[in-house]
């Protein structure tokens, strides 16, 4: 495999130019925020943050409908079971 | 945003998401026990807007001695620690040693509240000056802007930086500037004050 050439001082550019795009879009937003009332932003806040919570939890119920389908094992039997397999420091 | 200051107080009604739930479920059974805490991380910037989530929410707690924190670890109810599950060495080996607990709610591991002891002189001086906030009527404590805004620089990373910035652009005018500026000098960071904030 041949790997791209990599210009250091072009990815700090980009990543200078990347940043302040950031600050930028953040004031916009701040200013947004400020100018909208509780309900409308934090509502939009509330989904995006939700949001990520129920992936998580997507994943989960993904993951015990599978073994579900492979086993006659109660929920509570196979949560039990995960739990054993895990590193006590993951559970 | 609507914020109203009452008594020196302030007052923020918003629609909940689940880290503010998760923050005023944990924060009230350290009320209810009397253990003073003071609220000190990005959480600060996401309860006002900040449209990012976290893992973690950072508080630095009053030290209190061991039946106390027996009395919180007695009634976690949905929450649990995920570091250990032994009170006696959650509070010798961790809290006492400087180190920090994270209490989750029950089979979950984040959102996680991340406690510790206060240590330093400045965290004692968060602690006695704690803002607080009274979210849909629910009681918070959180690190004083003046110096939440200037640590966020100190810390450094683009997130706090940004973190920062939105903190002050959004709550300027609660701001004590003086102040802030003191801590800023304090910290050693009046130019990246001056490059990100004003």
């Amino acid at each position: 495999m041949k790997f791209p050439e990599i210009d250091l001082k072009e990815l700090k550019e980009w990543k200078k130019q990347n940043f302040k795009n950031r600050l930028e879009f953040l004031d916009r937003y701040a200013e947004w925020v400020k100018n909208k009332n509780n309900t409308e932003w934090s509502e939009q806040q509330r989904k995006m943050i939700d949001r990520g919570h129920r992936v998580n939890l997507k994943h989960l119920f993904g993951a015990l409908k599978y073994f579900k389908s492979n086993t006659d094992k109660s929920t509570d039997e196979l949560l039990k079971e995960i739990d054993e397999e895990l590193d006590p420091k993951d559970r | 945003m609507e914020i109203q200051i009452v008594e020196g107080s302030l007052k923020l009604n918003k629609t909940l998401n689940d880290l503010d739930n998760f923050v005023i479920e944990f924060t009230s059974l350290l009320d209810g026990i009397g253990i003073a805490y003071v609220l000190v991380s990005g959480y600060v910037a996401i309860l006002f807007g900040r449209n990012r989530s976290s893992e973690d929410i950072d508080i630095i707690c009053e030290k209190c001695d061991f039946n106390k924190f027996k009395q919180l670890w007695d009634n976690l109810g949905k929450f649990e620690c995920i570091i250990t599950s032994n009170a006696n060495d959650a509070y010798r080996d961790y809290l006492q040693s400087g180190s920090a607990l994270r209490f989750a709610r029950k089979n979950e591991f984040i959102p996680n509240m991340e406690i510790k002891f206060r240590k330093t002189e400045l965290d004692e001086w968060t602690l006695q000056h704690r803002k607080i906030v009274f979210l849909n009527d629910k009681k918070l404590a959180l690190s004083p802007f003046e110096i939440q805004i200037p640590f966020k620089l100190f810390l450094g990373s683009e997130k706090d930086i940004e973190d920062a910035r939105y903190l002050y652009k959004i709550l300027e005018k609660y701001v004590d500037k003086k102040q802030m500026q003191e801590f800023c000098r304090k910290l050693k960071i009046e130019q990246k004050c001056k490059r990100y904030l004003i």
